[in-house]
């Protein structure tokens, strides 16, 4: 297409064109694409939709804690059958295991125990019904805050089907595990001295527990520091504090909770790293 | 009336640092049209067309592959391209010959040359003025390339712009360290020649840092988190923008605030679409794509050297806190975390979705504080928002008052300083949050003691 510079025709003329700019960009914009495909403007008022989503949002942040909340029940739940396993097979005191949730279920994962250690395990560990209620309450809340991060998306096709979410969270969550991230956490509480329990322990704070003792180990901390039973030792004066200490290490360092969320960029299930 | 042919005499100016060069070197010019002087209504222009009006130069035309010219172009891009300022020549360079005179702002109208030769036009740059050269009505679908090129004082050339391709219409622009000579080459790959173009060459003050960027083919390349402040140095002016964003960018906020008949547009999958002024838009698109966007006047009778505002930043970003100052006289003895009681300044920044680039300044940041239940519920306790300054942060005083969770702890703590003290406290937590659309927002979050009391029992 051509400009009609001179014209003796209906366009312009040079007699009246003082600048032929305008056209020629005119011109090259008619030569380019017409659209983006992709780019969409979505709102002028991201604050007022912010806000309008608050209340969701901030349920699905504290979704981490209350599953940690959740969590510190499975601990107290597991208890009486680590004691139990120890008493009756105390061969199995140190093997190494997790476990997870398994449809309703609890299935023990271990790369160093046989298949019928394995077994009679997770007999022990489904014959706990307490325990089996605290992992499925902490497994329902899991689920529960993933679909409140859907409710949260822009676009209709974020539903997700609840067994695949049901599903991802039972692959996703091991307890043994859970419990060592609480216990790495809680490291950063010894700082300039000691803490004593009641009984004159002191107070290991690099607690990993993988196995039925060292679990009893972390177990027993966690409970003496919620309990506020603790004494503390200054490194440098030498004086001695009374309940400085205090809180479930849950509560206290709930963030420590892996995040089950979507991904920001798709609508299939994914985990993200906090951020 | 004004002919170019004056630069037959210029023919005889050979640059003395390049002349063998030159020698060899061989061009097809035309006389352009030009305005006529003295003239006046419709006349003012009057179309020259006839055989007996185009200047042919000697010896005969020789092709582009094999000369100089393309050497010294060649060179130039590889070593000295430039596409915005380039260094001023010391001292302007004598005319080149074989070139035609031309002026700042008239319309010529010239034949092309054939297909292997080229057409050169050169002119005085003037200091600090921006030069847009508009070439029109090139034969479509043939190949014209169009190149400014500067020439400096020692024969050297700088390549500074260059639009090549079958388009019909061609922009290119560059600001040059003038006063200093540029050269306009229309140069031509295909065809028979002949057949006219139409050109204007453009000097514009008062431009801003951001120019050139008055083609779409040539748009100033802007990043996914930025604020500038730019104008449109004619009523004419047309600024465009490329922003390319991270490819985690696909929540994407963009403001424009201008002033009278500014408007800016972005180039959506409906075409080009209006922004308006002192709105921010979310604009969804694919990580890492490139956003077009365009500032230009809807009156033609707006004044010139009209600032206006581009904000860009990442809408999949999040606040980030690095100051919970407590505002109280308080003991600050409960260990572990930040100790606060009912008043607060929190520091809060906030950063793209890579975690690596902090968002401009002028982000619109949410505190929400609350303390923590035992169940890991959020008892609220103030929700506050506010704008980062220019250093990228934002400083939010809080009244958080008293405590409202449900899980408090007392302890006894002993300092030399504060003497021995029971101190109730819970756990609460902030949340810093960007205005966003993304489906899944980001954030970041802060714990802190929150101090509900402390009693004085003795001294240390």
């Amino acid at each position: 297409m051509s400009i009609a510079f001179p014209s003796t025709g209906t366009g312009p003329s040079l007699a009246q064109a003082t600048s032929i700019d305008k056209e020629v960009r005119s011109q090259i914009d008619a030569s380019l694409p017409s659209t983006a495909p992709g780019v969409t403007i979505l709102s002028t008022d991201a604050h007022a939709d912010m806000l309008a989503r608050l209340p969701t949002i901030l349920k699905a942040y504290g979704t981490q804690n209350v599953m940690a909340y959740d969590a510190s029940h499975v601990m107290d739940a597991l208890v009486p059958t680590m004691q139990s396993v120890i008493d009756q097979r105390p061969d199995l005191a140190n093997a190494k295991f997790d476990f997870q949730t398994d449809n309703g279920h609890l299935k023990v994962v271990s790369s160093t125990m046989s298949a019928e250690d394995k077994a009679w395990l997770e007999d022990q560990l489904n014959a706990n019904k307490a325990l089996v209620s605290a992992t499925q309450s902490f497994h329902e809340h899991a689920v529960e805050g993933y679909q409140l991060w859907t409710s949260l998306g822009n676009s209709p096709s974020t539903s997700i089907d609840t067994a695949a979410i049901s599903a991802a969270a039972d692959s996703k969550f091991r307890f043994m595990d859970i419990f060592q991230r609480f216990g790495q956490a809680s490291k950063g509480l010894n700082q300039g001295g000691s803490y004593f329990t009641s009984d004159g322990m002191k107070i290991d704070f690099n607690l990993v527990p993988k196995t039925a003792l060292s679990f009893l180990r972390f177990a027993k901390t966690a409970n003496a520091i919620e309990a506020g039973d603790v004494r503390y030792v200054d490194d440098a004066s030498g004086r001695e504090f009374n309940g400085a200490l205090k809180g479930s290490i849950f509560y206290i360092f709930g963030d420590a909770m892996p995040e089950f969320r979507p991904t920001d960029d798709s609508n299939t299930l994914g985990f993200s790293a906090r951020v | 009336m004004k002919r170019i042919s004056k630069l037959l005499v210029a023919a005889s100016l050979l640059m003395s640092s390049s002349p063998a060069l030159l020698a060899e070197t061989t061009f097809l010019t035309a006389a352009p049209y030009i305005p006529g002087q003295g003239t006046s209504g419709g006349e003012a222009y009057q179309h020259l067309n006839s055989a007996k009006d185009i200047v042919h130069f000697y010896p005969p035309m020789a092709t582009i592959s094999g000369s100089n010219w393309e050497k010294m172009l060649k060179q130039s891009r590889e070593t000295q391209q430039q596409t915005t300022f380039s260094k001023a020549a010391s001292s302007v360079a004598p005319p080149v010959q074989g070139c035609y005179d031309v002026d700042l702002g008239p319309i010529y109208s010239a034949p092309l040359a054939p297909s292997g030769s080229l057409m050169c036009f050169q002119f005085i740059a003037p200091e600090a003025t921006k030069i847009q050269a508009y070439v029109a009505n090139l034969p479509a679908n043939e190949q014209h390339n169009v190149n400014l090129v500067q020439v400096n004082d020692d024969g050297s050339l700088v390549y500074l712009d260059s639009y090549p391709g079958t388009s019909p219409n061609k922009i290119v622009e560059a600001i040059p360290g003038g006063p200093v000579r540029l050269l306009l080459l229309v140069e031509s790959q295909q065809g028979v020649g002949s057949s006219e173009f139409l050109f204007q060459i453009l000097g514009i003050t008062g431009y801003d840092r951001y120019e050139p960027n008055d083609s779409p083919i040539h748009p100033t390349a802007l990043s996914g988190n930025q604020v500038i402040s730019a104008n449109l140095d004619t009523a004419a002016d047309i600024d465009y923008y490329n922003i390319t964003a991270s490819p985690t960018q696909s929540n994407n906020r963009i403001t424009f605030a201008g002033i009278g008949t500014q408007t800016a547009e972005l180039f959506t999958n409906s075409g080009w679409a209006s922004l308006a002024s002192g709105s921010t838009y979310t604009v969804s698109a694919p990580g890492g794509a490139t956003l077009s966007l365009r500032v230009r006047n809807t009156s033609a009778s707006a004044a010139a050297l009209e600032t206006y505002t581009l904000r860009i930043s990442d809408g999949g970003g999040h606040g980030v806190f690095y100051q919970m100052l407590d505002e109280e006289n308080i003991t600050h003895l409960v260990y572990g975390r930040e100790n606060v009681a009912r008043t607060v300044t929190v520091g809060v920044n906030a950063y793209d979705s890579t975690n690596n680039v902090q968002l401009p300044p002028g982000e619109h940041i949410t505190v929400v504080v609350g303390d923590v239940n035992l169940d890991g519920s959020l008892a609220s306790l103030t929700t506050a928002s506010g704008y980062t300054n220019s250093f990228g942060n934002l400083l939010l005083p809080l009244n958080i008052g008293t405590c409202k969770g449900d899980n408090t702890f007392t302890g006894d703590f002993v300092s030399p300083i504060y003497g021995a003290l029971k101190i109730t406290y819970t756990l609460a937590r902030a949340y810093a949050i960007i205005d966003t659309q993304q489906d899944y927002p980001s954030y970041s979050q802060h714990q802190f003691w929150h101090i509900c009391k402390e009693d004085f029992l003795s001294r240390y």
